[in-house]
């Protein structure tokens, strides 16, 4: 797979040359493989107005293998956990090696607006959401004050 | 639908629900690898065969008629075989050993049945076959009532063009490693998604290294269409490791699939085993299997062969001792003491006739009493008189009597184990023995057989006798329970006989080696007559509902 | 490839929670939402027919920002006498367990707890013990 490396430069020039809106990725020490992300909630959602940081790993297989990402700020999230580790399908067993950077910080940010309690990481927070919406977007949006402000 | 219910592979049709076949009560397992002569070699007439059978040469009804006794059940293209021996036993059940040439020659053989049939390409044919578990009827059923939410399921056209490495495109980009242009070889799938050649082996290399195979899908982003076997095998064709982990996992899928394979659970052996007893017979059919590598073990629950006791009191069994396991570790841990002299005595050979070194007392290792009472008067060994620990019931908890009514089968259950054990090691000696006697006596190989015929004949009773005792644990008393703790009683006694004959070494003053030949070997066949006729009793019985199992 | 040390230790807190091993050793995050993953706990049961059987040992293990290029640190929480344990403070000696002086980043959590646990298993190791469930006073 001489490609992999090119196919990464490429992704990373894509994303430095026409960025995603509300999404900023940061090579850490110049790496070609770990970056810093900043990622903005979505506008209708209780994540509005928060500035999350995540950290993005591109794993020695990959594209083959998923790249391993996580949030590194405090979030209130039926799919995402205490350790900031995210749930979502791509990230698993749905990954294609057609997928990028890029379609995966946009699905993460999608996971923002479109919560699923019934597919749940935190369990805890999944009851709340489940049992009382309103509340748990009320908690959702005074973490999002609290932590990504 | 019945065009294709009758065939080899549908056995369950059968009114019966499975069928057997012959079985020749030797316990080797005689299967078609036997037949076929080497373990491992290919079939090379297999595919030709299977070719004549989709060509309707092959009569499947004439093989599978009840009175064919004689004949191997055979679907995989060997030859039916004319049994050499007697029919099989009614404890024993049909099945076949494949080697991993053989499992390839078997799906091969069920994708060209069909393919003629369906009107549909090899490819999906076999594609369509592996998402209905291999079960053509439900396949056939799907294709009748909806062929193309049916087709659409494997995301595959009726006859898909074969898969071809292309290039000179020069707006060709692959999508997974951005390298494009006119040089780029690539392969376009059915769906319409196309990625360069060295991505898609990588993909499909690293998949496999997953132990994926057929499930594999399109590498496009949630695109359902499967990769297919035809398309896999070319990209993978220069990375000879991978396309062989590929082919196994294909194998490997077809036998955990069906429910009528199973791999033996030896471990490193690679042998599977097709057993046609379906589910809902395993209460009253043991169905144990006897792999090519020599361990019998019973298809129903992978166990080790637990003949005449169903899977589910072997079961309920094993979670009484496993909760009661400080009971028998108690048990195990407390050697005997002779009952004369209080000297202990630690057990050392199969047989329970059990003489103290020191005071020369002769006595029993299970109940403790003389052993003068066994011998020739009745042997009352082997069951739990209800009726006197009723009188213990009186004075001692239900609790305890419970548990010494537990400790009764366990303890016999256990004994008829270790010695079973025992007698493995006496085959060793026992050979040792055979070949002492060839060279004083000078008699043949064959002449001194006896002794490991004996040996072998041990084996199975006990293995028989102690799992009667966890049949016996559960059983309700009544009538019918008073005639098979009779029956068990008497192979109790003669498997004991049995292996003390075969115990103790000839000696100068016994009897000839022709007299000593003569009554081991009559009483072998004594011995195997009484096991055939309670098998086949106990057999008989599970399948008439003679008695009631309780759990507790 | 070096893994980065968060995904690193995320990918270790993962082996620990299916529980690796025969279950002699087992070690997990001291606060189940520290984000940075310094502050691990560390069982040990002591290893049988040892001075040490049937003890249960409590560690802390802190995994600073160089992990895995540098090792972890320990200390026992639990009183124990065993060469190369601080008996002021419980805290394990770099110097004289093995894998700690020459650590390789490849080394992990369970690796270290595992020299531990063979370590109490060695004949220099059978020492006379402190009375159980007693503690080393808290820095």
């Amino acid at each position: 797979m001489a490609g992999v490396p090119k196919r990464i430069l490429k992704e990373i020039e894509r994303l430095h040359n026409d960025p995603a809106p509300g999404i900023d990725v940061t090579p850490v020490n110049d790496s070609i493989r770990y970056f810093q992300v900043v990622m903005a909630g979505p506008s209708q959602s209780p994540y509005q107005g928060g500035q999350f940081k995540l950290e993005l790993f591109l794993p020695e297989d990959y594209p083959m293998s998923p790249p391993k990402v996580r949030f590194m700020t405090k979030m209130y999230h039926p799919n995402i956990d205490k350790l900031g580790r995210i749930c979502l399908d791509i990230l698993k067993d749905k990954w294609s090696p057609a997928l990028q950077i890029r379609t995966v910080l946009l699905s993460i940010q999608a996971l923002l607006s479109a919560p699923n309690p019934d597919d749940p990481l935190a369990n805890d927070v999944a009851e709340q959401w489940k049992a009382n919406e309103k509340r748990a977007i009320q908690t959702a949006s005074e973490w999002t004050k609290k932590y990504a402000m | 639908m019945s065009d294709y219910g009758s065939d080899d592979f549908m056995l369950d049709d059968s009114e019966e629900g499975f069928e057997y076949s012959d079985s020749d009560g030797d316990g080797n397992g005689e299967g078609p690898l036997a037949e076929g002569g080497s373990a491992t070699g290919t079939q090379p007439s297999q595919a030709q065969h299977t070719q004549t059978q989709t060509q309707g040469e092959y009569s499947a009804d004439a093989a599978f008629d009840d009175d064919d006794d004689d004949y191997f059940m055979d679907d995989s293209g060997f030859e039916p075989v004319l049994s050499r021996r007697n029919q099989r036993k009614p404890w024993e059940v049909d099945f076949k050993v494949y080697a991993q040439d053989g499992l390839s020659a078997k799906q091969d053989a069920m994708v060209s049945r069909l393919e003629p049939l369906l009107a549909l390409s090899k490819e999906t044919t076999t594609l369509l076959l592996r998402c209905y578990f291999w079960k053509e009827e439900p396949l056939l059923e799907g294709l009748l009532t909806d062929r193309e939410g049916t087709l659409a399921k494997v995301g595959l056209p009726e006859h898909p063009p074969s898969p071809r490495i292309e290039t000179g495109n020069d707006a060709f980009v692959c999508e997974i490693c951005y390298c494009g242009g006119g040089d780029e070889r690539y392969l376009t799938l059915w769906c319409g998604h196309r990625f360069c050649s060295d991505c898609y082996r990588t993909y499909i290399a690293s998949k496999a290294q997953e132990g994926e195979s057929w499930r594999i899908r399109c590498a496009a982003p949630k695109c359902k269409t499967l990769v297919g076997l035809e398309p896999a095998r070319l990209v993978l064709a220069g990375d000879a490791a991978a396309l062989a982990r590929y082919e196994e996992n294909l194998t490997r899928s077809f036998v955990n699939d069906l429910d009528t394979f199973a791999w033996c659970p030896a471990p490193n052996c690679e042998y599977a085993i097709e057993c046609q007893v379906p589910r809902s017979a395993w209460a009253t059919t043991i169905p144990t299997v006897r792999c090519q590598c020599g361990k019998a073990f019973c298809f129903g629950c992978k166990l080790d062969d637990h003949t005449p006791a169903p899977c589910y009191l072997v079961d309920w069994w094993a979670q009484k001792c496993h909760d009661d396991s400080e009971t028998s570790n108690w048990i195990k841990a407390n050697t005997k003491e002779c009952i004369k002299c209080k000297s202990t005595i630690e057990k050392n050979g199969g047989c329970n006739h059990m003489t103290c070194r020191d005071c020369r007392h002769e006595f029993c290792w299970v109940c403790m009493g003389p052993w003068s009472e066994h011998g020739q008067s009745y042997y009352s060994c082997n069951r739990f008189d209800e009726d006197s620990s009723k009188n213990a019931r009186d004075s001692v908890s239900k609790s305890r009597a419970m548990l010494e009514r537990y400790l009764h089968y366990f303890t016999r259950y256990n004994n008829h184990e270790q010695s079973a054990r025992l007698a493995r090691r006496l085959l060793a000696a026992t050979e040792k023995n055979m070949e002492q006697i060839q060279r004083e006596h000078t008699l043949s190989w064959i002449e001194v057989q006896f002794l490991s015929e004996a040996v072998d004949v041990l084996s199975m009773c006990r293995s028989t006798l102690k799992w009667s005792y966890v049949l016996g644990y559960y059983m309700l008393s009544d009538n019918q329970k008073i005639i098979f703790e009779d029956n068990q009683s008497d192979l109790e006694m003669a498997t004991e006989q049995l292996n003390e004959l075969v115990e103790n070494p000839i000696s100068e003053d016994g009897p000839s080696i022709e007299e000593f030949k003569r009554i081991v070997i009559d009483k072998t066949t004594y011995v195997r007559t009484r096991w055939e006729t309670i098998l086949a009793d106990i057999i008989a019985g599970l399948q008439e509902n003679r008695w009631q199992f309780e759990a507790e | 490839m070096d893994v980065p040390r968060n995904f690193r230790l995320l990918g270790e807190l993962e082996d620990g929670e299916k529980g690796i091993g025969d279950g002699y050793c087992s070690y997990g995050l001291e606060e189940q939402d520290e984000v940075l993953m310094y502050n691990w706990t560390g069982t040990i049961f002591g290893p049988p027919g040892t001075p040490f059987d049937g003890r249960i040992y409590q560690l802390r293990v802190y995994c600073g920002d160089e992990y895995p290029r540098l090792p972890p640190t320990l200390r026992f929480i639990t009183r124990i006498n065993l060469p190369g344990v601080d008996q002021q403070t419980g805290v394990v000696s770099p110097r004289e367990l093995e894998c700690l002086d020459k650590w390789k980043s490849s080394y992990s959590i369970y690796t270290v707890l595992r020299s531990i646990f063979s370590k109490m298993t060695k004949r220099e190791s059978r020492l006379p013990q402190p009375p159980e469930r007693t503690t080393f006073p808290s820095p």
